[in-house]
């Protein structure tokens, strides 16, 4: 079972209990104020109800997972390795630190005209705007998760004769994959962020585009929708990354607080 | 100066998968009774109660039932007169050595030319002279807990609670921690509280030693140390010494065997 | 040659290559769109010596400036408070989540509805794209405080007043400049996307210009003078939390 009983009670519960409690406080608030630019909670879910209805929604939907789960792969698989030649080999990481650094402390943002004048009004835009988001983080994530691996396993290993690639493979990668996996949970909302911030800016189709068709007519409610159904994507995607840390890194011990 | 009277503590552990909830008694009926100037031991397995123990008489936790009364008064929350030193140091990273050692005179309001004055005194007496203007990262252990223990000699409490405070430091800086406290105690002797796990300074320190026991914890017995003062390591090689060493580590082994069944029964956390 | 030099060597070497690998991408594809680095190069220095360009950078920097300080000064006091109480800090986490998820960009449109086309709005922009980071980063903080320096401070005499400020502040401080650090970077991405999206003044508007008269230089130029920009801030960021938490990055030096 991945939920435990007494973590239950004690975690999950309150959490949604306070959700609950938000939305319902929410939704008087916005009915005691009657404004169109604050759009009551059951509204907003009534036409994302509606949206899903009409069906267009389906297809932006499918767009929007298309580009997010394309550059996020691209972001994985380059973050990743070049985080693990840089944390593995020190020359590496001092050569291209300079570069990384810059790259990760420029807010992405300002990379979507270039972005835009190289692949044009398409979708390789938006995912080059996506890769751009969430590959520095991982670079500089996955280089740290190396980098404190225990060196004393890597002793260890040398001194009952690891090769190299053994050493990879059995010790180094196990040992920094959980890091890698909680790097990857913020990569992916920052992925998120990269695809809707692309598609405001650049796309035609998508979840981002259809938000600004409704953002021109002052639907509120349109908009509100469709950043429920955004936030959903990145929770649910968050939730299988989640699961599937879960079943690589079975062996992390649970650090549970004491009373 | 310290009465311990009936002291009992318990609190509700939560269900893990592994059992049910379940009331444990950390502190059962503890009564002790310590006198002005004695240096007291208090050594035991782990989950005996001592720690909370210690915590209970510096007023930062309180009792379930019984009191505790320190120079005649209840104690109800922390106070300076009852100084700590910490098992992880507890320095404060961002502020100098002086600094840190000056802290509890600085929350009590004193000048700060007469508290520098008053800590520069103590950082010299714990033999960590030039280093005043340190940060607690550029020492070790060892430097660490000197300027722990400098700091509650600063505020001359009326008694000095110690909670494993060597624990974390290797043999050897513990060895010299060992006779640096003794050394200092000897200037002036305070009333001292002091956990340990080691049995040699459970005897090696101490007037008296107190025994606990785990499950619930309890007093078992306490031994009177019939060593003189000053005192050095050189009793380590009296026989006497032995045998309290030997008779404590019976106590203990007993516990610790048991300890380590309930632990591989799952009954543990 | 030693390490050192040859690193040095290698990432000048990587930078020669990307522009060498620029030029030759400008000459394959000879795209109208894509100017080449020298280009580039010229239009920001030609951006910078006219007046139009530093107007504009000051406008739109206005926004940043006193949304950036608004986050600061609420996400800090919000966040100390949640840190300290309890059943907030359980009670509102949900709701941390959830803004640090939701994407800012889309909901600005609905802000412009509330408050109109104002330095207001872009300000707010601002400041609701740093101030969740902020928040977080100060609760977080505050509940990472060493249990053990809170008894330390209590056995000595401290108040709950003593508590804040000689302990609980600093020492989360370093974790609060972290979100100091990440919010100046999401309160740039908002001051460019709520210029982009909303109002078009300043280097939004700027942007624009240059679209429409197909000047590829002039936008590639501004993107350079906006990356400098935010690098240069996010330094002399950087710089200041050296003077004001100096203990935290003692070691950083003494390990390298």
């Amino acid at each position: 079972m991945l939920i435990n009983r007494s973590e239950l009670r004690s975690k999950h519960v309150p959490y949604i209990l306070s959700l609950v409690v938000g939305l319902a406080l929410l939704e008087i608030f916005a009915r005691i104020l009657d404004v169109p630019y604050f759009p009551t909670v059951s509204g907003v879910f009534s036409r994302l109800m509606s949206l899903f209805a009409e069906g267009g929604i389906v297809i932006d939907l499918f767009r929007s997972l298309q580009s997010l789960f394309l550059g996020f792969l691209i972001a994985s698989i380059l973050g990743i390795t070049i985080g693990i030649l840089c944390g593995r080999y020190q020359l590496i990481e001092h050569v291209l630190r300079p570069y990384i650094n810059t790259m990760v402390t420029a807010p992405s943002i300002l990379f979507v005209p270039i972005y835009f004048a190289v692949f044009g009004l398409s979708r390789w835009a938006i995912v080059a705007l996506i890769v751009d988001y969430a590959v520095f983080f991982l670079i500089v994530s996955t280089t740290t998760a190396v980098q404190s691996v225990d060196r004393e396993l890597v002793e260890m290993s040398k001194v009952f004769g690891a090769s190299e690639r053994q050493r990879m493979r059995l010790i180094l990668l196990p040992s920094s994959t959980p890091l890698i996996f909680s790097a990857l949970r913020i990569a992916l909302t920052r992925a998120v962020k990269g695809m809707i911030n692309g598609e405001l800016l650049i796309a035609v189709v998508g979840l981002g585009a259809r938000s600004k068709g409704f953002a021109r007519a002052f639907d509120a409610e349109g908009v509100f929708a469709v950043a429920t159904l955004v936030v959903g994507v990145a929770l649910v995607s968050g939730a299988l990354l989640s699961f599937v840390d879960g079943r690589v890194n079975n062996w992390v011990p649970n650090i549970r607080r004491k009373g | 100066m310290i009465r311990i009277e009936n002291a009992s503590k318990s609190f509700q552990k939560a269900a893990t998968r592994k059992q049910p909830a379940a009331r444990v008694d950390v502190l059962d009926q503890i009564n002790i009774d310590i006198k002005e100037n004695e240096f007291v031991t208090i050594v035991g397995p782990s989950g005996c109660g001592k720690t909370t123990l210690l915590r209970a008489i510096a007023g930062l936790t309180g009792l379930d039932f019984g009191e505790i009364k320190v120079a005649g008064e209840l104690v109800t929350g922390p106070s300076p007169d009852r100084a700590m030193v910490f098992q992880t140091f507890a320095l404060m990273p961002w502020a100098s050595v002086l600094r840190n050692v000056a802290f509890g005179l600085e929350l009590r309001g004193v000048d700060k030319s007469e508290r520098e004055e008053i800590a520069r005194g103590l950082i010299v007496k714990v033999g960590l002279k030039g280093f005043e203007n340190s940060l607690p990262s550029e020492l070790s252990g060892g430097m660490k807990q000197r300027v722990g223990l400098a700091r509650a000699l600063a505020v001359n409490p009326k008694i000095l609670l110690m909670d494993e405070p060597f624990g974390g430091l290797d043999e050897q800086t513990k060895r010299l921690m060992q006779e640096e406290l003794l050394r200092l105690w000897e200037l002036e002797r305070k009333t001292v509280v002091f956990v340990t796990h080691s049995l040699d300074e459970a005897i090696l320190l101490a007037d008296r030693c107190v025994l606990m026991s785990a499950r619930p914890g309890r007093v078992s017995e306490i031994l009177d140390i019939p060593f003189g003062r000053p005192r050095t390591r050189d009793v380590e090689r009296d026989l006497t010494y032995v045998d309290i060493k030997q008779k404590i580590w019976e106590h203990l082994r007993a516990s610790q065997i048991e300890e380590l069944t309930l632990q591989s029964e799952g009954n543990v956390d | 040659m030693n390490r050192r030099k040859q690193e040095i060597v290698l990432s000048f070497g990587l930078l020669i290559a990307f522009f060498v690998a620029w030029h030759l991408f400008t000459i394959i594809f000879d795209s109208v769109l894509i100017p080449t680095s020298i280009g580039t190069g010229r239009a920001a220095v030609e951006l910078i010596f006219e007046i139009q360009t530093w107007r504009s950078f000051w406008l739109s920097n206005q926004s940043l400036a006193i949304g950036f300080v608004l986050a600061i000064a609420v996400g800090v006091v919000i966040g100390l408070i949640i840190g300290r109480v309890a059943w907030m800090e359980r009670g509102l986490d949900p709701w941390l989540d959830f803004l640090l998820v939701l994407p800012m960009a889309m909901i600005m449109p609905v802000i412009i509805m509330a408050v109109g086309f104002s330095l207001s709005a872009r300000v707010l922009v601002v400041f609701l794209f740093a101030v969740p980071v902020v928040i977080v980063n100060t609760r977080a903080g505050i509940r990472e405080v060493p249990p053990e320096l809170i008894d330390m401070a209590r056995v000595f005499g401290a108040n709950e007043f003593d508590l804040w400020k000689q302990i609980l502040i600093k020492s989360a401080a370093p974790v609060m400049w972290t979100g100091f650090r990440i919010g100046l970077s999401r309160g740039i991405s908002g001051m460019v996307l709520s210029e982009l999206l909303l109002v078009a003044v300043g280097v939004g508007m700027m942007f624009q210009v240059f679209q429409g008269a197909f000047e590829p230089d002039k936008t590639f130029g501004l993107v350079a003078l906006l990356i400098v920009e935010s690098l240069l801030l996010l330094k002399v960021l950087r710089l200041v939390e050296h003077r004001a938490i100096p203990w935290f990055h003692i070691d950083k030096f003494q390990n390298q």
